[in-house]
């Protein structure tokens, strides 16, 4: 079979949501052609659209930004309607992820993708929202090892051209509402906000953390 | 009262709106500070999703383009206002890469607000939030998907309140009126 991952991270090879599916990947069998396109290529997106078109399954990821898919994501989704005839009747995945601890937050959007794959007459064949993507920037794939094992196992579900698990899907879907825990160490501790500090004072710009650059200007 | 207006409307099919909100800005313009962006005629890179904006230099994108015209209204606003037609389920994707690139309005850290985590603002102000969205050929699940995303940036910047039109083109100068005398 011949799958297509559309990469709607901003960030491209260097995203996220490319260590997800390259996870998912390195499991798939050798039979399992795989096309990658990133839709950070603003420029280059119709022609991506040509590479895809002959795919029996899509699978699309992306982070949330701004409460619903990055800006490039949606241009890619445009032209993917324009050439909608492309994609009739076929299967289509997707997987959204937020820097949020709360896939609640996601739902949204997620409403959204079934929508886009009922305008474009494609199978909507599931859709993974998952919170807490920011860690994946740092930390080593043993940290995520029930995660990472969830999505080798959706990746079978595409080879088999069959929806996503509804266990697996529950799972890495699952809302995370802070708990008491969380709340004493966002609201009395900060501690939290260690990442952004210590990454603003390596960039000697900590003092300025607070700066109003548009402020009367 | 200090009004920005995104216009994400594409360059064609759009005309007839495309006049009426011109028309409305011009004529809002008499008792307010109406600034209107036209993406479209912008240069306007996507987000590339660095975090520049938050931790190398706070508060600007790496970016120098059309986004530090519209930012530069950002502290004063009082309604800040996309305006979009329905495209592939959705606003535009013209609207969408501005709101992106807006992010540089709050700051990088977490905070709860509504027991969810959210981002702090960079500015003193709580703009109330807007989206007119136009009604050819819009489907009610798409217009639907569209406003709840209003509400939901609302959270993350801190809107005052929103609110969420479907608009004809003779009716946007009324419902933007009607909406601009209610702070």
């Amino acid at each position: 079979m011949k799958l297509a991952i559309i990469n709607g991270s901003p960030r491209g090879k260097k995203s996220n949501s490319n260590r997800i599916t390259g996870w998912m990947t390195n499991v798939m069998d050798s039979d399992t052609e795989v096309i990658k396109v990133f839709a950070n290529e603003t420029s280059k997106h119709e022609k991506q659209i040509e590479e895809i078109s002959g795919c029996d399954a899509y699978l699309m990821i992306f982070p949330l930004y701004t409460d619903s898919m990055p800006g490039i994501t949606k241009r890619f989704m445009e032209v993917m309607e324009d050439n909608r005839e492309y994609f009739n009747e076929k299967p289509i995945y997707f997987i959204i992820h937020s820097g949020f601890p709360e896939s609640s937050q996601s739902i949204t959007v997620e409403g959204f993708t079934k929508n886009f794959s009922s305008l474009l007459g494609m199978k909507y064949y599931g859709g993974i929202r998952m919170g807490g993507s920011e860690a994946l920037q740092v930390a080593p794939d043993n940290y995520f090892g029930k995660k990472k094992d969830a999505y080798e196992f959706i990746a079978g579900n595409i080879e088999r051209l069959e929806p996503f698990d509804s266990e697996k899907t529950a799972y890495l879907s699952r809302n995370r509402k802070p708990g008491a825990i969380m709340r004493f160490i966002i609201n009395k501790t900060g501690l939290n906000n260690m990442y952004w500090n210590n990454t603003m004072k390596k960039n000697g710009v900590y003092d300025r953390r607070f700066d109003q650059p548009y402020k009367n200007s | 009262m200090n009004v920005l207006i995104i216009n994400g409307t594409p360059e064609k099919g759009w005309e007839e709106y495309d006049k009426a909100l011109q028309a409305a800005a011009e004529n809002l313009s008499d008792e307010h500070e109406v600034s209107m962006f036209t993406i479209r005629d912008m240069e306007i890179n996507y987000c590339r999703g660095c975090f520049g904006c938050w931790v190398k230099t706070p508060g600007k994108c790496v970016f120098r383009d059309g986004m530090d015209d519209i930012l530069s209204k950002y502290p004063n606003t009082d309604f800040l206002i996309f305006a979009t037609p329905i495209k592939t389920g959705f606003m535009t994707s013209l609207t969408k890469k501005t709101m992106d690139r807006m992010i540089p309005v709050v700051l990088p850290y977490i905070e709860l607000f509504e027991n969810e985590c959210h981002h702090p603002k960079r500015y003193d102000n709580n703009p109330v939030l807007g989206i007119l969205v136009f009604d050819k050929g819009a489907d009610a699940d798409s217009v639907e998907i569209t406003f709840k995303s209003i509400d939901r940036l609302s959270l993350n910047f801190h809107g005052k309140r929103t609110f969420r039109n479907l608009v004809g083109k003779e009716n946007i100068m009324e419902v933007l009126e009607n909406e601009i005398s209610n702070y």
